[in-house]
Formats: C-alpha cells, sequence, structure tokens
C-alpha cells in the first residue's frame, strides 16, 4: 500500500522524533521539537481545510453582501461579486483556494475599517455599523477558535487563562 | 574546527584584547529561546583571578526583529550601563562591540545572572511542593514591587527616541502596525485592531521607561531570593522605551499562566492591586483594556514579522513557524476584546 500524504507526514515526523531527536545538539532540539510540533499539526489542518475554508469563504462573503445592502454610506469597499463564481469552481486546488480566502479577507479588511470609521458618524450609521462589526468579529472569532487546536503556544484561549 | 571551538576562539582573542588575561573559554554553550539575538553562556578562566560568569549576547543573521527597529545591542548595552548605576537589578555589562571584525556581528558580553529563571521555578515540582500560599503571594508583590521601581525611575533616559507623551502611544502603534503591513497575509483582525488603537488613545498620565518584555521568562531568581528587594534580574533589554508604564502591566497580564508572574504567583486583581501601592498610582481600568489589546497585536506584530518570507531564500526557524501558527490565538482574543470595547462606547 502507498502511504498517502496524511500519513507520510506522520511517518516522517515520527522518525525524526524517535531516530533524530535524541542526536542532535541541544540548541538545534527546540528548532527540531518545534518542526515536529508542527508537522502533526499540520497533517490534522490538511484533513480538514478545504471544507473548512469553503464554509468560511461563503460566509465572510455573505456577510459582505449584507453590509453592502445595510450601509450604503460606504461607497469604498469593492464588492466581493466577482469572488463567488471562482469559489464554485469544481477545479480549485487547495493553494488557490487559500488565495481565494486571503482575497475575500482584503474585501473584510477594508469593509471593517470603513465600518470602523463609520461607527463615529451619526447616529444612524453609527448603529448599524457597530451592529455588524460585532457580527464580523463574531464571524471572525469562531474562524479563529478553528486554528486553535493546529498551534502549541498557548495551552488555552488567552481569556481564559486571564481569568 | 567545529563552530563552538571557532565561537570559543575569537572571545578569548577578543577579551584579551579588551585588556582581559583570558587563559581559557569554557563551558560555552548556546542558550534556548531568543528570537532576534543568538545568546551564549560561558565561563572566561583568566590568570589571577576567580573564573567569571559571562553571557555573550550577539546580533542574528535572521532574528525576528532586526537592528532598525530595536536599536541593536549598542542602544540595549547602553540602557544597562545606566539601569545598573541605578542599581536597578540588570546582568552587569561589561563589553560592547559593533564592529563586525571580531565575532561577525555587534554584540555585547554581560555578567551572568545567578539562578534560573522564574518560569522554569515555578515550573519545578520541588519549588510548588515547598512554599505556601502566603510566600507565593509575598514573592509576586516583590517582583511587582520591582517593575513600579523600575517605572519610578526618572525619564527620559537615554532609550530610544524620546517622545511627548501624546506621542508615545502612536509611535508605539506605528512600529508594530508597520510589521503586520509588511505581511503579504490580510489579517481583518490585526487590521481593524490597529484601527482601533489609533483612533482610541488614552491619556498618558505619565512617562516611564517601560521594559516591554516584563514576564517570567525574563526573571532570573531563585527561591530565596525571591523574597527580597531585588527579588529578580531583569533580563533582555531589547524592546525597552520610554512610554505608558501601563503598557508595561498588559503585556504582563498576556502571560497568565501557571508558569508566570500572574497565574503562579498572584492572580490578576492581586497584581494590580500590588502594583497600585508599589507604585502609589491607580490603575484605570480602561487604559489597562486599551493597552490590553495593544499586547495582543504587538504579540501578534512579533509572530507575523517571523514567518515573513525571506528575500535571501533562507529557511524558516521551525520555532518562528511555530510561533506564527499561534497568531489565530490572538485574533481570537481581539475579536472578543475588541467586541467588548464596542459594547463599552455604546453603554458611554
Amino acid at each position: 500500500m502507498t502511504p498517502h500524504g496524511l500519513d507520510a507526514i506522520q511517518e516522517v515526523s515520527l522518525f525524526l522524533e524517535q531516530d533524530i531527536l535524541p542526536t542532535v545538539t541541544a540548541a538545534l532540539r527546540s528548532e527540531l521539537r518545534a518542526a515536529i510540533k508542527i508537522l502533526h499539526s499540520a497533517a490534522t489542518e490538511l484533513n480538514v481545510m478545504t471544507p473548512l475554508l469553503q464554509r468560511e469563504c461563503h460566509e465572510l462573503l455573505r456577510l459582505n453582501d449584507e453590509s453592502a445592502r445595510a450601509l450604503e454610506a460606504d461607497a469604498t469597499t469593492p464588492s466581493s461579486d466577482a469572488l463567488r463564481p471562482r469559489l464554485a469552481d469544481p477545479a480549485l486546488d487547495l493553494r488557490s483556494l487559500f488565495a481565494l480566502h486571503e482575497e475575500i479577507q482584503q474585501v473584510v479588511t477594508l469593509r471593517m475599517t470603513a465600518l470602523l470609521e463609520l461607527s463615529g458618524i451619526d447616529a444612524v450609521n453609527g448603529e448599524r455599523s457597530r451592529a455588524l462589526l460585532l457580527r464580523y468579529y463574531d464571524v471572525l472569532a469562531r474562524h479563529a477558535t478553528q486554528r486553535l487546536p493546529w498551534q502549541s503556544v498557548f495551552t488555552a484561549p488567552l481569556d481564559s487563562e486571564v481569568a | 574546527m567545529s563552530r563552538d571551538a571557532l565561537l570559543a576562539e575569537a572571545l578569548s582573542a577578543y577579551l584579551s584584547r579588551a585588556g582581559q588575561q583570558v587563559v581559557e573559554i569554557d563551558a560555552l554553550r548556546r542558550l534556548a529561546g531568543g528570537a532576534s539575538h543568538e545568546t551564549w553562556a560561558f565561563d572566561a578562566h583568566c590568570h589571577g583571578s576567580a573564573v567569571e560568569p559571562l553571557v555573550l549576547r550577539r546580533d542574528f543573521a535572521h532574528g525576528l526583529l532586526d537592528e532598525a527597529f530595536t536599536g541593536g545591542v549598542a542602544a540595549e548595552f547602553a540602557l544597562l550601563e545606566t539601569l545598573h548605576a541605578a542599581a536597578l537589578p540588570v546582568p552587569r555589562p561589561r563589553y560592547c562591540e559593533t564592529d563586525t571584525a571580531a565575532l561577525g556581528t555587534p554584540f555585547m558580553i554581560v555578567e551572568r545572572a545567578v539562578g534560573t529563571d522564574l518560569r522554569k521555578l515555578l515550573a519545578a515540582q520541588a519549588y510548588n511542593a515547598s512554599i505556601s500560599a502566603a510566600e507565593r503571594r509575598a514573592s509576586g508583590v516583590a517582583l511587582v514591587t520591582l517593575q513600579a521601581r523600575l517605572h519610578r525611575l526618572p525619564v527620559p533616559l537615554d532609550v530610544g527616541v524620546a517622545h511627548a507623551a501624546k506621542d508615545c502611544v502612536q509611535h508605539e502603534i506605528s512600529r508594530w502596525a508597520g510589521l503586520i503591513a509588511a505581511s503579504p497575509s490580510t489579517r481583518p483582525v490585526l487590521d481593524s485592531a490597529v484601527h482601533w488603537l489609533r483612533t482610541h488613545p488614552p491619556p498618558v498620565l505619565r512617562l516611564a521607561l517601560v521594559h516591554g518584555d516584563f514576564k517570567a521568562n525574563n526573571l532570573v531568581t531563585d527561591a530565596q531570593r525571591l523574597w527580597q528587594e531585588k527579588s529578580a534580574t531583569i533580563l533582555d533589554w531589547e524592546m525597552a522605551h520610554i512610554g505608558d508604564p501601563i503598557e508595561d502591566l498588559a503585556w504582563t497580564l498576556l502571560w497568565s499562566t501557571a508558569h508566570d508572574l500572574v497565574g503562579g504567583l498572584l492572580d490578576r486583581s492581586e497584581y494590580v492591586s500590588a502594583y497600585e501601592t508599589a507604585s502609589g498610582h491607580a490603575v484605570d481600568a480602561a487604559r489597562l483594556a486599551y493597552w490590553e489589546i495593544f499586547a495582543c497585536v504587538k504579540l501578534a506584530a512579533i509572530f507575523v514579522a517571523g514567518v515573513r518570507p525571506k528575500a535571501d531564500g533562507l529557511a524558516q526557524r521551525p520555532m518562528l513557524v511555530m510561533l506564527g501558527r499561534a497568531i489565530a490565538v490572538l485574533e481570537h482574543a481581539l475579536a472578543g476584546r475588541l467586541q467588548r470595547a464596542l459594547h463599552t462606547e455604546v453603554a458611554a
């Protein structure tokens, strides 16, 4: 049986941990330990990344559309209409999906900056902007939560450690 | 000859030229950590004197924060001289060399602090088994008192660029926001947080020397000394600057596990209360909340800088890649804190 990519990553990681780690200098040991942890988390991440990115892209595009409809005062943020058909392309590979996710994030950044600026202008725009911003923060916090298990620097979300 | 042996030989030659009659460099070993500098511990055996335990700190070929950002080892060395003269517990500075001829990069040599870093001490089972709750709290208070003492030093000191109170907040935001802006990837939460920080700067009620990285692994101590006035030696001054002392508190609060000052010796409210008592200044909750958002942005900027693409084709260090993957934790915290800030604005 030919090992698939995720198994190959796990096998290489195990080899580094069992056979190479005991042989390297102290200075390299911490770097090698970090490399092994990254391989472990990358294998977990790659297993779920495609559907996760698809979901996130759809969610952000929906929120962008809603923001555009709700807040005509923001005339500066470009539309994300052209991005949606690319998301539906069945030939979209993971690298292209990462690139598309990045483009959507750029539109989101512009939108959120506009909302922050509009939030202080007048009562009507201010209220709508703040409501939309809260939803963006909510969605982006959820997206960040999905990535928490793929890091090994913090043992718990920061606010739970503070509490 | 190995790389370590070459370095030992170069160190011996340098110290001899600097007036030390060095016989031998012994126990040379690279210390873990250090994202912007390489740090090496070694013992210098000299004619007619005892062994000198020393630390070499030198610029790193592909460090996380470059010299233009930190001011380099020369600026840090000058600050250490000032602080040592003011009797603050810092490593005694010995030599600084900006010429690259001796070791290939600028470097400084300081006396090696005795003890272990607080993070390791708090992780040690033996220490935790031997300390009572009251002793733990007293140790924490001693460290906070040291932090407050640092903030009482007269300013402006010769550190970085001196800024007026109204400018120091924007200056500090710009430094870290620049690292985020230089990243090829877009991060809406970070950009949004930078925008919020820029548009909501709090008044700076007093200026102080801010260490910029006051946390457990930069405090060298031991179980007995932890009680005393000079309870720890404060290391790693590369991010020191003049600013709002509340910024320093927020950074310390960012590290809140059982192996940190906050979480290990004091809880959050004990820490803030101990600082108020030691400094004689009340800590305003809104200002602290502002600087806690800043602390998340600053740490994210450090992580972002670590994973920026390398122009020279060098491999990324796995440690920095690992840190880069933790940006999500900071984005998660920031999204929650910005939501709370928006609610507070509405309530006000």
